[in-house]
């Protein structure tokens, strides 16, 4: 799900960028350190949208660092159990299929794919088939997953899917 | 606690029954009254109405060693009691006409022939009591007829009666029959009496033996009875109306608490006197061991049970004797063998038998042999129900595998067979679902665990109440993407997201290493947190190399299990091992390979696989990538996160490796050897003539101030040639010092040297709890100037510079003064240890240095040089316009440049900066020297010549150097000289060194001349042209006004900032950038440098020295209204100085 959040950051800057396009410095450093971070808490920070203030700068004693906190806004995606998403199989193997939901990255397991669709690992790419090979999920498919389970690290999450649920699976091409 | 028959008759009775402590029931004494009646579910007391009214039969008899069975459990006080119960049953049951009882007291009457007397006694007291309590109630049946007695009698108790018959047939028709017995507001309460731990139930003996004491009284008891529960301890219960009567009735008992007695709300009053049943539970399938019979402790299983026969029919290994010879063959001898040994357990085997001349029968599906059945193998036969233990039984492999008749069999075994175990497998927190009983499949939430029973929240929205259940009714319940845990078995510790519940069975996706665990569902627990990386076990660690053979078979370790290691080897196999099968660790950090273009590989590359078993498998995936744990021999081990298999780790040969990426750059061992040169060391050096002790100085200016490597390289290469054959030596100068890293990664922490060579050292950390390796070229000392300057810091330039410096930036003043007073004891140390010069140096070299060094060290040299460089761009041109000679010197040396540049303002500064006595011996000397005159460039060239000197040994030298700079041989070369002097530093510490000498001793030379004519010659832009000053000036002249003059000059602004102490760090990173400070100078490291403007010591300003930008100065003489007040200076020309403070224009 996403969510358009207001956050706090703070951007750490080198004295060397003290100077007429400081702002700009500091602007530059948030986008860089806060898109496409991870906090278990909030998700994946996809974008920053705004930048509400940038607060007065903190020099760290014995080092010339100034600390600036800043608050923005971001749009952030967090995954969550029962969620319903489409993601991007990137790998197929014999305990199941590793797909991309944007940022996040998600396991089916074997016993999450419906029993009638089995692994052959000697097409020309690996895939899970069902027999009369009607659905076919190979790398780079679409597919739409739900979300069974999420483990959520410090700066990672990651998530387990099921296709066993109605219209789940392969997406139909466009 | 109810009423029977026989109380009806009598009207009133004395009811006391006692029972064994085996059965767990009560002690209880009574006093009952007819209108009273309480029936408590599965209490024991109830037993005793069915004992009166007696419709149980005489299997009871059978069954009396059963001590778990229900019924017998009901005979059992009957039975079982003492002879004071039993009295007080017989009397009862005289009374009653109850003649099964009498049978039943007939069957085991020693315990009453024994208590003939005391019954007796008894008898005749209650008869007496009866009498005296008669009147009471005996009045309700005073108007009835015998026999409207007995019909009232008879309704009141017939629900008795039903629940009697039902208790044994109908638990469910007996629950609900229970209700009615329930007690009520119209009974007796129950009051908790403390007692004396342990005399329970000897105050319910007495208590028992007072109410037939005062039973004649006027005041009888007036408590209906006395509870006593088994295993309850420190209270008893009391049956009564009212508290007063329970208060008379214990006085006097010294082991009851009179005055905490509480009462038992009703609705709690069940509980209190529930009795637990402890009903094995025997079901089909589970696993049992006999107590006794020749198959004690055998394991079995339960393969019938017939609670009705108490009897259970069992499928176990027969014990039989196949040495006894049956049948026809038996001989004489047989009839008389004793079987000396019980059988061992064997399947039984019909040709055995056949062979000892059994007879075997068949009777259906089984065989029948000497009256058992057989089939399969197995013996099926009946035990009594007491006969078997089925708690806590725990089969161990080797018997289970007995029992089935394929492996696939007893998987299926294992994972769907519950075995009983005694301990509680659930935790306050856990999922549970019911397995059985009426409310199977309910889910609920574990609250507390109290021994084998569970006590669950239903989640079912209309039960709010808790549960109580028995463990083994109860399973652990978990959803697919629970987080869990597993907490037993093979995989223990491991934590992993679920992916699959079957059965029993649950599939876990393990957080590392991807792969998917098959666990039993008791095995987990929801846990939220995630096992972090494989915890080690033991020594060994999750992808540690380890050594598993003496012929050298390495293997990487690729997971860690509770007792064992799976290790994947060289040759691409994976062995489970035991910790203790490994040999050791394997540390091959260093080792490095050659990829398949030949690309050094070593440990930590990243590398893709272009070839062998691990390479893609179609041509349209693209290589694994991964990165190289281990190069060993010709094996890598590769980590590869893509891939499952193996946690990831292949085994690979470098030759089908390629290396990614560009490698972090090499670093040259010998080229970091030849820039940091042990200061230490320099003597032993100095004799080769190649290292300078200004050299090492330099370079470890450079080191402090970070001066890129490279440009060290150059110079170092130049001028020592043979440095390069020195051997890494531990350098004890830096050991125990605090430095900061500067770069790199950990960049910014502060730590203690543990251990240094020359081009690394071990930093202990202050802030992690680890001792790491770093780059010389990376850390900077830190912290007191005083240590590092004696300690032969010289090669931690920054250290001693630092203090310098900063104190030298803005007010250059200022920093330079206390260096004097710190110098001149050096000094005085000094020419002892010639070895210490340089340490000595190094102190003097801050001052010195910043301006000298780089001067001499020709830029490239030392990071000071870097610094200075920057400094020297500006210098340079300065100098170069300045004077020739200089330009001369700045073209090769930025220190040069700076010198000369740094002359004539700086110069003059610098003089003064340092000492007055400095300032005026150098300035004297030095700017004379320098440029104009022949004399100071004879200590010039000293300088160069000493160098040598220097070298080999410093404080001689040095001493020579001062003389020698006078010199006049030097002139002459002096340009040349200079040139390669800076080159040697050394010449220039000596310079100096001989400078301070002179110093230290005071020659008075110096200090006058350093008086006001230096500086009016330095600060005057018209330095150059001060003659008289030259005379004065000597070798250290010479050498102070070089760096000075590069300081201030060039740098003052940006050297000013880097300096400061208070942005020590800054200054570091400032240094680095120093090639640029040029420009950077005046946005940035100005308005640092204007914060840390000391005051200047007003001898300074009194003496008139130099001054420069930035400068705090105190107006002498000036305007009145200004005399006497602080200015900064904001810039200087000819003469005049411009003060911030004032925006005035002053007269220097």
């Amino acid at each position: 799900m996403f969510f358009h959040l207001s956050l706090d950051h703070e951007v750490c800057l080198h004295p060397k960028y003290f100077g007429p396009n400081l702002n700009e410095t500091i602007k530059q450093k948030l986008f860089n350190e806060v898109e496409g971070t991870c906090t278990g808490k909030y998700g994946f920070v996809i974008a920053v949208t705004t930048i509400d203030t940038i607060g007065h700068g903190l020099i760290q004693p014995g080092r010339g660092f100034v600390i600036y906190p800043v608050r923005y806004k971001a749009i952030v995606f967090r995954p969550f159990k029962g969620q319903v998403v489409d993601g991007v199989v990137s790998q197929v193997n014999k305990v199941g299929i590793f797909c991309d939901i944007g940022p996040l990255s998600c396991f089916i397991s074997r016993h999450c794919i419906p029993p009638d669709m089995e692994f052959d690992p000697n097409s020309e790419k690996p895939c899970y088939k069902t027999n009369d090979e009607a659905t076919v999920i190979r790398n780079d498919d679409e597919i739409r997953v739900k979300l069974i389970g999420t483990r959520v690290d410090a700066n990672d999450i990651f998530a387990i899917g099921t296709l066993m649920d109605d219209y789940l699976g392969l997406c139909p091409a466009e | 606690m109810s009423s029977d028959e026989s109380d009806a008759a009598s009207g009133k009775e004395e009811d006391r029954t006692m029972s064994d402590d085996d059965d767990g029931s009560d002690i209880e004494i009574k006093t009952s009254k007819k209108d009273r009646k309480r029936k408590i579910a599965s209490d024991s007391e109830k037993s005793d109405s069915e004992n009166e009214e007696e419709d149980d039969d005489d299997e009871d008899e059978e069954e009396e060693d059963n001590v778990r069975s229900k019924k017998s459990k009901n005979k059992k006080r009957k039975k079982k009691a003492p002879s004071g119960r039993d009295f007080l049953a017989w009397d009862v049951e005289v009374d009653d006409d109850d003649e099964d009882d009498d049978n039943d007291y007939d069957d085991e009457d020693d315990p009453r022939m024994n208590a003939m007397n005391e019954r007796e006694e008894a008898e005749r007291a209650m008869k007496e009591m009866e009498m005296s309590q008669r009147n009471r109630d005996r009045f309700k049946f005073q108007n009835m007829s015998e026999e409207e007695v007995q019909k009232y009698f008879e309704n009141k108790y017939k629900a008795d009666k039903n629940d009697g018959e039902y208790d044994d047939e109908d638990s469910a028709m007996d629950d609900i029959s229970k209700n009615s017995h329930l007690p009520s507001t119209k009974d007796p309460n129950l009051w908790i009496v403390k007692c004396r731990m342990g005399e329970e139930k000897l105050v319910a003996m007495h208590l028992m033996r007072k109410c037939l004491a005062v039973e004649h009284t006027n005041e009888p008891f007036q408590i209906k009875s006395v509870v006593v529960k088994e295993g309850l301890k420190g209270m008893i219960y009391i049956e009564a109306f009212k508290q007063s009567h329970v208060m008379s009735a214990i006085e006097g008992f010294s082991a009851l608490n009179q005055f905490t007695i509480t009462m038992v709300p009703i609705k709690d009053m069940v509980d209190v006197l529930r009795v637990v049943k402890d009903i094995p539970q025997l079901k089909l399938g589970s696993y049992v061991r006999l107590k006794r019979t020749m198959f004690k402790d055998d394991l079995a299983v339960v393969d019938l049970v017939d609670i009705a026969q108490n009897r259970v029919n069992l499928k176990l290994i027969p014990r039989v004797d196949y040495q006894r010879r049956r049948g026809a063959m038996r001989t004489e001898a047989d009839k008389t063998y004793k079987l000396k040994r019980r059988p061992m357990p064997k399947l039984f085997d019909q040709d055995a038998i056949k062979e000892v001349g059994g007879e075997i029968v068949t009777d259906g599906d089984f065989i029948m042999f000497e009256g058992n059945h057989y089939r399969r193998g197995f013996l099926y036969k009946y035990f009594p129900i007491n006969a078997v233990q089925a708690d806590g039984v725990k089969p161990t492999l080797g018997e289970l595998e007995k029992f089935q008749e394929s492996s696939d069999d007893l998987k299926r075994e294992l994972e769907t067979t519950s075995l009983k175990d005694t301990e509680n497998p659930f935790v306050p927190g856990d999922i549970v679902e019911v397995k059985s009983g009426e409310l199977v499949n309910l889910r609920g939430k574990v609250m507390t665990v109290d021994g084998t029973k569970v006590v669950m929240m239903p989640e079912q929205e209309d039960l709010k109440e808790a549960i109580t259940l028995n463990a083994s009714e109860l399973r652990k319940h978990f959803k697919e993407g629970d987080h869990a845990k597993v907490i037993a078995g093979r995989y223990e510790g491991q934590t992993g997201l679920i992916v699959r519940v079957k059965d029993n069975t649950a599939i876990v996706l393990a957080d590392l290493g991807m792969e998917e665990l098959k666990v039993r569902v008791r095995d987990l627990q929801l846990c939220a947190d995630v096992t972090t990386g494989v915890d080690s076990l033991g020594q060994f660690q999750y992808h540690d190399l380890v050594q598993l053979d003496t012929t050298g078979t390495v293997g990487v370790i690729i997971r860690l299990e509770k007792e064992h290691l799976e290790v994947l080897n060289m040759h691409g196999v994976v062995n489970r091992i035991k910790p203790q099968a490994i040999i050791g660790k394997k540390d091959v950090r260093f080792a490095k390979v050659l990829d398949s273009q030949n690309n050094s590989v070593e440990a930590k590359d990243l590398v893709k696989i272009i070839g062998g078993p691990n390479t893609k498998e179609r041509e349209s995936d693209e290589d694994p990538v991964g990165e190289v744990l281990y190069a060993f021999r010709q094996t890598v081990f590769v980590y590869a996160r893509k891939i499952a298999k193996n946690s990831g780790v292949l085994v690979c040969k470098p030759k089908q490796l390629l290396l990614q990426g560009a490698k972090k750059t090499a670093n040259n061992p010998m080229i970091t050897r030849m820039a940091s040169p042990n200061p230490m060391a320099s003597p032993r050096h100095n004799p080769g003539g190649m290292t300078p002790g200004s050299d090492s100085m330099s370079s470890r200016g450079s080191v402090g101030s970070q001066t890129p490597r490279q440009n060290q390289q150059p110079h170092n290469q130049r001028h020592f040639g043979t440095a390069n054959q020195q051997k890494v030596r531990r350098d004890l100068t830096i050991i125990g010092k605090n430095v900061r890293i500067t770069k790199g990664p950990m960049k910014g922490l502060f730590g203690i040297v543990r251990d240094a060579t020359e081009d690394t050292v071990r930093v202990e950390l202050h802030t992690q709890c680890r001792t790491i390796s770093v780059d010389r070229a990376r850390v900077m000392v830190v912290g007191d100037t005083g240590i590092t300057t004696s300690s032969g810091g010289s090669s931690f330039y920054s250290s001693s510079k630092t203090p310098m410096r900063d104190s030298s930036k803005t007010p250059m003043y200022g920093a330079k003064t206390p260096m004097y007073g710190a110098q001149t004891p050096m000094y005085g140390a000094m020419t002892p240890h010639a070895g210490d010069r340089t340490p000595h140096y190094g102190s003097m070299t801050p001052a010195y240095d910043g301006g000298r060094t780089p001067a001499y060290g020709d830029g490239g040299r030392t990071p000071a040089y870097g610094s200075k460089t920057p400094a020297y761009g500006d210098i340079d041109e300065h100098s170069s316009a300045r004077t020739p000679a200089y330009g001369h010197d700045s073209g090769r040396t930025p220190a040069y440049g700076s010198s000369d540049s740094g002359r004539t303002p700086s110069y003059g500064s610098t003089d003064s900066g340092r000492t007055p006595a400095y300032g005026s011996s150098s300035d004297s000397g030095r700017t004379p020297a320098y440029e104009n005159d022949p004399g100071r460039t004879p200590g010039y060239d000293n300088v160069p010549s000493r160098t040598p000197t220097y070298d080999s040994s410093k404080t001689p030298s040095y001493n020579t150097d001062f003389e020698t700079p006078m010199s006049p041989a030097y002139e002459p070369e002096s340009s040349d000289t200079y040139n390669r002097a800076p080159a040697r530093t050394p010449a220039f510490d000596s310079g100096r060194t001989p400078g301070y000498e002179t110093y230290d001793s005071g020659s008075p030379t110096y200090e006058p001349t350093s008086a006001t004519e230096d500086i009016g010659d330095t600060s005057s832009p018209t330095y150059d042209s001060p003659p008289h000053s030259y005379a004065a000036p000597t070798p250290g002249a010479m050498i102070n006004p070089a760096t000075p003059g590069a300081y201030h000059i060039d740098t003052p602004g940006p050297f000013v900032a880097p300096m400061t102490p208070g942005t020590g760090s800054a200054y570091d990173q400032y240094v680095a950038p120093s090639p640029y400070m040029g420009s950077q100078f005046d946005s940035n490291s100005f308005s640092s440098s204007g914060g840390d403007i000391e005051p200047i010591p007003e001898h300074f300003l009194a003496q008139g020295h130099w001054i420069m930008s930035d400068l705090c100065v105190v107006i002498k003489e000036h305007e009145p209204r200004y005399n006497d007040r602080e200015a900064v200076v904001k810039d200087v020309s000819d003469g005049k100085v411009g003060s911030d403070n004032y925006e005035h224009q002053c007269n220097s």
